[in-house]
């Protein structure tokens, strides 16, 4: 006899349990007669028939109980508990709720409770180690289960005119369209294509003369020049790092109470480089998640590792380490499990459910593989007489750039006139007797610190609050300096001894369940035994080719990007409840490809997609189609979608002329209102000091994130506060909006700068610069009617006001709020 | 030079350009069909608007609504062992001494229900509280508490209570936001998202009203643009949108306008709704001064004009030292205003249609903390007992559910969830908490979560 109890619940997977369980089924049923065996078929099931499988069919699996199959009667419950344990009745859940008194909780529910021998045989069956004839029944497998494979290209047929430049893509489309008699529309004008490719591969609009250019030769020679320029240009890495950085929740602060300022973006710069030099997405995706493990890792692989370390980070006094650990971890796993699996496997955290492809335990199992990190916070100190956290986890120092160091030098400049201006207002203020402490502190003269200063301040001049503002202000720019100077990130670097993973019962960290060991759901593809059972083994079978989810959650998302909406309209699920892709034989075409074909390029998955004929066509609704096809879920037009927040600014910045458009570096403090950061209870840094000079005009990524009060007029664009992973951003619009675009004094600078271009550079008459105004704001010509509505704008407003510069200035305000300014059309 | 064959109706039902929109939509227009109608609002509503009362820090319940004179006559004695064996707390360590509190509680109105000495101006609208002493929470951590207080949810990304009741409700409100926010004192320590919309559009998240610089970010325009230029410049902006939708046809252009238009209009509503100058002397003396008392003020006028959840947040309650200065302090800001609030709301017969709900992220633990002088002692959170109370909309007036142990420690009687209070909410809303659900990550999100949660009948009137 094996072991009485437990076997079916020992920590493999399902494979291997599989074959262990199975000869020792067959043996229980073939070894010799014992003495009034219970025979499963004969005895137990025809009570299960009879009494229990109206609710516990394979069908309806009530509490996630099944009892048809051997597949689902040997899984867990939805509460985490297992059926029945064989050879102990005593400790078997149905045989407690067969003989449960409270009538109200006795199963089953509806008729008279079992008879005492039906419940004696169960009884029996359970001691004799519940023996049950695997009857090979297994889930059918979803459609994101099956590796994708290139299914042959559909013939095109009339959906795509034959002069139309198409690719493999628009022959999935055209197959779809054709069944509905749709057909794709014409090719966009020039003018809004070009547009189009520029905001989508740089997030920056083509100049004027670039226009001009392609309007000269708008072949489609010409037009894979341009893509190929745009994907080779260092601004690319800054428009698609937007969504990476949703992904992985990235911030300049820890979140929580405290939401101190933290340094991690010298990651953000990683994700920026790894973007231009297009590094292959399974690279991409190791060097983040354990880069840390790779053999002779490199500067740049530790920093990559900064991925899960932009996790929020509980910092509020009191807090207890070890659960902020257990929650961040958490936050690490459900993160890689949305990203690597497009599948939402949170809920397995606390219960099982009948439709997740991971079990509770195996959520843990995955659990085991970052549960190796040592605590990152700790009580150190104290604040109001109470223990204050520090963050304890492992960073390292990145070596500096000459942009840096830069960077670094403008900073002091900054600092160097603040603190000039601080001891000569000193000086001032102690004219008079001075006690002979300060005194001496005053001779030092300019060799002043910032702390003597604020000490003499303290002394001599505690009411005077300009001083005192610029002293905080001095030390914010001191602690930048100093930020500047550390080039610090945080880095993930697993513990010496390994650490033991418990299962938490119902996701509470302090009921432990039984121990597992790091291993991968069994439902999904193997890990090979090749790998380390380690965050590096984990992050190469996340990344196997033979992972049917990697490859298309990556290509869904590039898509989403690029049209607004996924071929799988739920990124963040690709699992039994996610939605049904609109078209899967292309999903999975492109996934294919871009796995063997593309050797994870991401340039190239992208490079496909803007070259096909689906992408190039025009926004134009028409009645017919919107008829058929109101969602335009077949793609019969280009969707046009809103710029993201970011998008918005950096296109505005880009008109009006004001654009810096330095790459990578600490985050900038563009301005924002000057009382919207509030004191915070328990909070750090509540002064926002904006950027100086052209810091304050660079691009949205470099904007300072912080969680609990992110930069306003990104929130009113649906910019999330980053505290969790976000697969796709909300597209709102509402009356915010127009009040931060005519009124945020950030906008109503560029405007005027805008305004200011126009009348400079935009042409000998007032006909031309307005003509060059739009096109400088939209690329394509003004209509007559627009031309002469914008004439009249301008007309009106220099006429009432006198001042051609307030007309110029009410010509790019419009401009810059049209709709279709703010999307791409 | 209006739009061919587009309209608003048109807009809802055709547009699948932006689901935010269509959201806005229901948000906007009370003349959706009745066949739009969603499942969860099979109950008849009491309350139509919420007025919240978030005091950030955790009030001291033992020393404002849970009176405990066995604490008192073992004051400063050490603390039984059940109270502080195995358990965690933020900062108590070895063997704490009990607080007894140092307020008397008085009995008011019809009721007779105890308040503390602290709140006698709430002791005025006694008959209209409905107090739960029996409330528990999962979290001893401000940040995770507010969170799961708000949300539901321990940690940030989640819905907040009122982004799911103008999700569940919408607004009756054409010229203001449906879920407006209020904070005096220091910022709640989980910030912004506890009125942020989580998965929800980002539609349905609070819009702060603000005492300093403009009411809502951005309302004002620049010092030298006029209404007047203004409104020609949006003018302008129009005919040219409308020139590019004959165009194109995007539905989506419509909408644009269309918050042109509210945005213009806000900048007149916010203004008169912070204009208090249309409120007479008596008024507005019996709010009193101070933020905290014009910003309940603005609540009132808020919900007048249709506003669907107003939340105030008032900060700096968490005493762990110098209780009995703060919280006198705290409790002269907040009495006076809220008493006058709800017999304001009475009086103008709103009070029945306005569910006004207080309460915080936890309570405070019967042990003291920090130095035994009565001046400088303290509590620290509890996260196992702490008193909320609602008044108004469909809630019985001047009852007490639930009980504490004599110390106060854990709940004796009728324990209440946090879930279930935010069923309850919804409940008193007209929204079944149960089918309040919105599909995020292949799965119908509640509020309420997966785990039972119960309506509390004992409550409802």
């Amino acid at each position: 006899m094996p072991p009485p109890t437990k076997v079916f619940f020992v920590p493999l997977s399902m494979r291997s349990r599989r074959q262990i369980l199975v000869p020792w089924v067959l043996t229980l049923l073939c070894s010799g007669p014992l003495h009034g065996a219970i025979n499963f078929t004969r005895d137990v099931r025809p009570i299960f028939e009879a009494r229990c499988l109206d609710c516990h069919d394979t069908a309806t699996l009530k509490g996630g109980v099944g009892l048809e199959t051997f597949h689902h009667a040997q899984r867990p419950t939805d509460a985490g508990e297992p059926l029945f344990v064989p050879g102990d009745p005593g400790h078997s859940l149905i045989l407690r709720v067969v003989k449960e008194a409270d009538q109200k909780k006795r199963m089953p529910p509806k008729g008279p409770a079992l008879a005492p021998a039906e419940i004696e045989t169960l009884s029996q069956w359970i001691r004799e180690g519940a023996p049950w004839p695997d009857d090979g029944w297994r889930p059918p497998r979803h459609w994101s289960q099956i590796p994708p494979v290139k299914a042959p290209l559909p013939a095109a047929g009339a959906s795509i005119p034959p002069d139309r430049e198409a690719n493999e893509i628009d022959a999935f489309i055209a197959a779809e369209l054709a069944p509905s008699g749709l057909q794709l529309n014409p090719e966009a004008d020039p003018a809004k294509l070009l547009r189009r490719i520029h905001l989508d591969l740089t997030g920056l609009p083509p100049t004027v003369a670039e226009a001009d250019a392609f309007l000269a030769d708008p072949s489609h020679a010409n037009y894979v020049r341009i893509v190929d320029s745009l994907l080779a240009s260092p601004h690319f890495g800054e428009k698609w790092a937007v969504p990476w950085l949703d992904l992985a929740r990235y911030a300049d602060s820890e979140g929580y109470q405290r939401d101190a300022p933290r340094s991690m973006w010298p990651w953000r710069d990683w994700v920026i480089a790894a973007l231009n030099a297009d590094l292959p997405f399974d690279r991409f995706s190791i060097e983040q998640l354990a880069g840390d493990l790779l053999p002779g890792a490199t500067e740049a692989q530790k920093v990559a590792t900064g991925f899960h370390c932009n996790t929020p980070l509980n910092l509020e006094a009191g807090t207890d380490p070890e659960e902020d650990r257990y929650k961040r971890i958490v936050d690490r796993v459900n993160t890689t499990g949305t990203i690597w699996l497009g599948s939402t496997i949170g809920c397995a955290q606390c219960h099982n459910h009948k439709y997740d492809p991971v079990t509770t335990r195996e959520y843990y199992e995955l659990f085991a593989f970052f549960n190796q990190t040592p605590p990152e916070s700790r009580q150190q100190g104290t604040a109001m007489g109470m223990a204050a956290m520090v963050p304890i986890g492992a960073t390292i120092q990145v070596t500096r750039t000459p942009n840096d160091i830069a960077a670094e030098r403008r900073a002091h400049a900054e600092f160097d006139s603040a603190m000039t201006e601080i001891r000569t207002q000193l000086f001032h203020n102690a004219r008079g007797p001075v006690p002979e402490d300060l005194r001496k502190i005053l001779q030092r003269g300019p060799d002043m610190t910032l702390s003597q200063c604020r000490t003499l301040a303290t002394k001599l001049a505690p009411k005077d609050r300009a001083l005192n503002r610029r002293l905080e202000e001095a030390e914010i720019m001191e602690s930048r300096l100093q930020e500047q100077l550390r080039k610090e990130v945080r880095v993930m670097a697993d513990g010496e001894t390994p650490r033991p993973t418990f299962v938490a019962k119902r996701g509470d960290f302090l009921a432990r369940g039984e121990e597992v060991r790091p291993a991968t759901p069994a439902s999904l593809h193997p890990f090979s035994p090749q790998l380390p059972r380690n965050r590096l083994g984990l992050a190469k079978w996340l990344v196997d080719p033979a992972n049917p989810r990697v490859g298309r959650a990556h290509v869904n998302r590039l898509w989403i990007e690029l049209f607004g909406q996924g071929l799988v309209n739920t990124p963040e699920d690709f699992g039994t409840q996610g939605e049904k892709p609109s078209h899967p034989e292309l999903l999975d075409w492109l996934a294919a490809t871009f796995v063997s074909d593309d050797g994870w390029s991401t340039k190239r998955a992208i490079r496909r997609i803007v070259l096909s004929a689906t992408y190039r066509q025009s926004v134009a609704a028409n009645e017919k189609a919107t008829a058929i096809d109101p969602r335009n879920r077949l793609l019969w037009r280009h969707p046009g979608h809103r710029l993201s927040a970011e998008g918005i600014r950096d296109q505005a910045l880009a008109i009006s002329g004001l654009l810096d458009r330095q790459l990578f570096g600490v985050s900038v403090r563009p301005y924002q209102p000057p009382t919207f950061w509030r004191k915070a209870a328990g909070a750090s840094e509540t002064l926002y000091l904006p950027s100086q000079g052209s810091d304050g005009h660079r691009r949205g990524i470099y904007t300072l994130w912080r969680r609990n009060a992110h930069y306003p007029s990104f929130a009113n664009f649906d910019a999330p506060d980053r505290s969790a992973c976000i697969v796709k951003r909300d597209v709102s619009n509402t009356p915010l909006q127009a009040l931060t675009l005519l009124n945020d004094p950030a906008h109503v600078e560029m405007a005027a700068a805008f305004g200011r271009r126009i009348a400079s550079q935009g042409g000998a008459n007032t006909a031309e610069r307005i003509r060059w105004a739009f096109r400088t704001a939209l690329t394509r010509q003004p209509s007559d009617p627009e031309q002469r509505l914008l004439l009249s704008a301008y007309e009106t407003v220099r006429m009432e006001s006198q001042s051609e510069e307030a007309a110029w200035r009410e010509v790019a305000t419009i401009l810059l709020n049209l709709h279709e300014t703010l999307n791409r059309s | 030079m209006t739009a061919p064959h587009l309209h608003r109706r048109h807009f809802l039902s055709r547009t699948g350009t932006g689901l935010g929109s269509l959201a806005l939509g229901a948000l906007l227009h009370r003349d959706l069909p009745a066949a739009n109608a969603p499942a969860w609002r099979a109950i008849a509503p009491k309350a139509r608007s919420v007025i919240f009362f978030h005091m950030t820090g955790a009030p001291s319940q033992l020393d404002l609504f849970d009176e405990k004179p066995v604490l008192r006559t073992y004051d400063r004695q050490l603390a039984p062992e059940s109270l502080f064996a195995g358990k965690r707390f933020s900062f108590l360590r070895g063997h704490p001494k009990l607080l007894g509190s140092p307020y008397q509680f008085h009995r008011h109105g019809r009721s007779g229900l105890p308040l503390s000495e602290l709140l006698p101006q709430l002791g005025t609208v006694a008959d209209e509280l409905c107090l739960v002493k029996s409330l528990h929470t999962t979290e001893f951590n401000h940040g995770p508490a507010q969170l799961f207080f708000h949300t539901g949810v321990n940690r940030q990304g989640n819905p907040s209570l009122g982004s799911w009741t103008t999700y569940g409700l919408g607004s009756d409100s054409e010229n203001l936001p449906a879920y407006v926010v209020f904070l005096s004192g220091n910022t709640p320590g989980a910030g912004a998202s506890l009125w942020k919309s989580g998965f929800l559009p980002s539609v349905h998240q609070g819009v702060q009203l603000r005492g300093e610089g403009d009411p809502v970010l951005f309302l004002n325009n620049p010092a030298d643009v006029t209404r007047t230029e203004r409104r020609r410049t949006l003018d302008h902006i129009e005919a040219l949108n409308r020139q590019h939708l004959e165009s194109v046809g995007d539905p989506e252009i419509i909408t644009r306008i269309e918050q042109y238009e509210m945005a213009f209009r806000m900048q007149a509503s916010v203004p008169d709704l912070i204009d208090l100058s249309s409120e007479n002397a008596a008024t507005r003396q019996r709010y009193g001064k101070g933020e905290f008392a014009t910003q309940c003020l603005h609540a009132r006028r808020l919900v007048e004009r249709g506003v669907r959840f107003v939340e105030l947040f008032h900060g700096d309650w968490d005493t762990h030292a110098s209780q009995k200065d703060r919280l006198s302090a705290l409790t002269k800001e907040v009495d006076q205003p809220i008493a006058a609030l709800i017999a304001d709301l009475r009086q103008r017969g709103l009070l029945d249609q306005t569910l006004v709900v207080w309460g915080a992220e936890f309570g405070r633990t019967p042990m003291l903390q920090g130095d035994e002088s009565p001046g400088k002692c303290g509590r620290d959170h509890q996260k196992d007992a702490f008193s909320v109370w609602l008044a108004g909309g469909g809630v019985q007036g001047g009852i007490s559910h639930g009980t504490t142990t004599e110390l106060g420690n854990a709940v004796a009687e009728n324990p209440v969830q946090v879930r279930d209070l935010h069923a309850t909410l919804m409940h008193l809303l007209g929204i079944d908490h149960k089918t309040l659900t919105y599909r995020y990550q292949g799965f119908d999100q509640r509020l309420t979560g997966v785990e039972e949660a119960r309506v509390i009948r004992e409550l409802l009137s």
